[in-house]
């Protein structure tokens, strides 16, 4: 038996949020995903481990690589930037099942470093991450700056904030455009890389 | 000399489970920087595995067994259900490093926190010289969801909590979990490995043990698992000798075939010697829900060794039928027999859509109830059953589920009435015209008769 379990968190463009209402997965160019997705525009057939209902999704190669198909389940799933995709390809000698899940991610906080500070990506969440840093052992503040357009040529103006932890800016700490996470566990605040892509593959001994 | 480790793995990576255990398999990590996180084991290495936030547990222990052909291998030494939190090593570690050293203390107690929850359940009443039992069989129950298939083997066959086992199959769930697996044991300071058995040679031995009482097994939702590929060989033992193959009575219902199983037959003979077979007073009882949700299709082999027995979804037959829905004039099997045809219907294209029908006991009497009705039924034809095209059941103005409950539980008037589409409200009343002969519901709109 062969295993191949391949994770991705989802951004804001991903997910139809990014104004140009397209679902996908962007799919790196150092990713290989031929063992999921064989060919370009072969439908392939998963199964949501959880629900049990069907997502047909191919993959696309023209400007960049890309999974798509994807949005009546991000819609249904009722996903944000910082949360998580599946794919998972089981496959035995004759026979092969695909799965999908996802992840939520409802108590952290992603952003994404801009000149005029940080872009909550999923503010939906930010009110239920204030409370959870009321409950932290380490004083977090979300301030905003400012309210600007990203682009000139921006539909809508952006919030920017800044986070500081215990008194001191994280600012500093991200390049610009990096995207970063925290969440509070156990009282302490946790911070983590926005990995973007995870690839698990599991194969047996006597599986060719 | 051997060190431990903990493999940090995301959430999602539930893959563990498909591993059987003691077989040997390749590993390999990648990330978006590139990291081969598992160049550090060598053979002998002990490697638990945690699963970060918000699982946050360990329940699998990996022994790294070296590299070979340029490949990293690894075999599956024990996995426990729910697993355990690894307090003794900083959650930010957990969370963030893919592996993490750990000393062979902190490695041991995760270990004996593991394995204290793998302990055999309480013995029954033994009477091993007793005349056995025969005429145990493989019985496949199938129907729509809430059709009442447990209560069905709680009535026909056995509501005994000490006579039976129970087990759910799901995609997950493999040969390890359902018969046993090599697992290490822990005695004194000695790491030893033994066979711990699982579901089935657990009720395989009772049943053996206790020749004058009918042991069951359940698997409910066996179509959920791969079925043929948890049987594995085992698969051979449910061909039961009967009257037809020409078998003398006290053998109906003991399986043909033997199997040779070593670990098995340790457990339940204590002689590795014997064949295992399944005994004349073991049942093996299974559930199914039918259609749309099969994730694995039992295959005609397999089928054929069950006798199948459908569970009709007898609506008008169900004791709270000619209930009032309350708030409505709408009774609960003309609302069910509507909507059922509604899903019949709509799903002519779409393969198993009757899996979306509402059994007869989807609600119980008490859940007619106003403030509890929307909450399970109409949730359910909203979020699920009728998810990609609501307006065929509600009204178009709706545009979300609260919109729905709120209307139902405020309105003055029929409840029903203010939710459903108009023609759909229509049939349900024409049913339970039909139904009376009269020409006419009777009975208060509040549900009280």
């Amino acid at each position: 038996m062969k295993i191949v379990q391949l994770i991705k968190k989802l951004n804001n463009t991903e997910l139809g949020k990014g104004g140009t209402h397209d679902y996908y997965v962007l799919v790196p160019a150092e990713l290989d995903i031929s063992d999921i997705f064989p060919a370009p525009d072969v439908p392939v057939r998963f199964t949501d481990k959880h629900t049990f209902e069907r997502v047909v999704a191919r993959n696309t190669v023209s400007r960049e690589k890309r999974i798509v198909g994807l949005g009546q389940y991000y819609r249904a799933k009722g996903l944000s930037a910082g949360d998580e995709i599946a794919f998972e390809k089981r496959a035995w000698p004759g026979h092969e099942e695909y799965y999908v899940s996802v992840k939520h991610n409802r108590d952290a906080l992603v952003f994404q470093k801009y000149a005029h500070g940080f872009e909550i990506l999923a503010p939906e969440r930010l009110p239920v991450f204030r409370m959870a840093a009321e409950e932290a052992l380490q004083k977090v503040e979300i301030l905003s700056l400012r309210t600007e357009k990203k682009r000139r040529d921006s539909p809508e103006a952006t919030e920017f904030y800044d986070i500081r932890i215990d008194g001191v800016s994280i600012l500093d700490a991200y390049a610009a455009k990096g995207i970063g996470e925290i969440r509070i566990e156990g009282g302490k605040v946790r911070r983590s890389e926005f990995y973007g892509w995870k690839k698990y593959v599991f194969q047996e001994e006597e599986f060719g | 000399m051997r060190d431990y480790y903990i493999l940090s793995v995301d959430s999602l990576v539930d893959s563990f489970s498909m591993i059987d255990a003691a077989k040997e398999f390749v590993l390999s990590v990648s990330a978006r920087n590139g990291n081969e996180t598992l160049s550090r084991f060598k053979a002998g290495d002990q490697v638990l595995v945690y699963r970060r936030q918000p699982v946050g547990r360990v329940n699998v222990l990996l022994e790294a067994r070296g590299l070979a052909l340029g490949r990293f291998l690894f075999a599956k030494k024990l996995e426990v259900a729910g697993g355990v939190q690894a307090l003794e090593v900083s959650a930010e570690d957990l969370e963030q490093a893919d592996v993490i050293p750990i000393a062979e203390s902190v490695f041991l107690d995760i270990y004996r926190r593991m394995v204290s929850g793998v302990l055999p359940e309480g013995p029954l009443q033994r009477d091993e010289a007793a005349e056995r039992l025969t005429g145990g069989d493989n019985i496949l129950l199938y129907g729509v969801p809430g059709v009442g298939k447990s209560y069905e083997i709680r009535q026909k066959y056995c509501d005994d909590p000490n006579r039976i086992v129970r087990v759910v199959f799901h995609p997950d769930y493999t040969y390890s979990d359902f018969v046993g697996q090599i697992l290490p044991i822990l005695s004194g300071d000695r790491l030893t490995y033994d066979f711990v058995p699982g579901p089935f040679t657990n009720v395989l031995e009772k049943a053996y043990s206790c020749p004058d009482k009918e042991i069951y097994l359940l698997i409910e939702e066996i179509n959920r698992g791969n079925a043929p590929a948890i049987f594995g060989e085992l698969f051979q033992l449910l061909d039961r000798k009967s009257e037809d193959g020409g078998y003398a009575s006290e053998k109906w219902g003991e399986s043909e075939y033997g199997v040779v199983n070593y670990d098995i037959a340790r457990i339940v003979y204590e002689d590795e010697r014997q064949e295992i077979r399944i005994p004349s007073n073991m049942w093996i009882l299974a559930t199914m829900n039918t259609s749309d949700q099969n994730v694995f299709p039992l295959d005609t082999a397999f089928q054929r060794r069950w006798n199948m027995q459908h569970i009709k979804n007898d609506i008008m037959g169900a004791g709270h039928a000619h209930e009032k829905i309350q708030g409505s004039e709408i009774e609960w099997g003309a609302f069910a027999m509507t909507v059922n045809g509604l899903v019949t219907d709509r799903g002519r294209d779409m393969a198993g859509s009757e899996d979306k029908r509402l059994g007869a006991y989807f609600v119980r009497r008490s859940q007619l109830a106003a403030d509890k009705f929307p909450e399970k039924v109409l949730k359910y034809l909203w979020d699920d059953a009728f998810r990609m095209d609501r307006e065929t059941v509600f009204q178009d103005r709706f545009r979300s589920l609260e919109d729905v409950i709120e209307t139902y539980e405020k309105t003055d008037e029929d409840k029903l009435e203010a939710v459903l589409q108009r023609d759909v409200f229509r049939k349900m009343r024409s049913f339970m015209q039909e139904e009376t002969g009269d020409g006419g519901a009777s009975g208060r709109a509040d549900g009280r008769a």
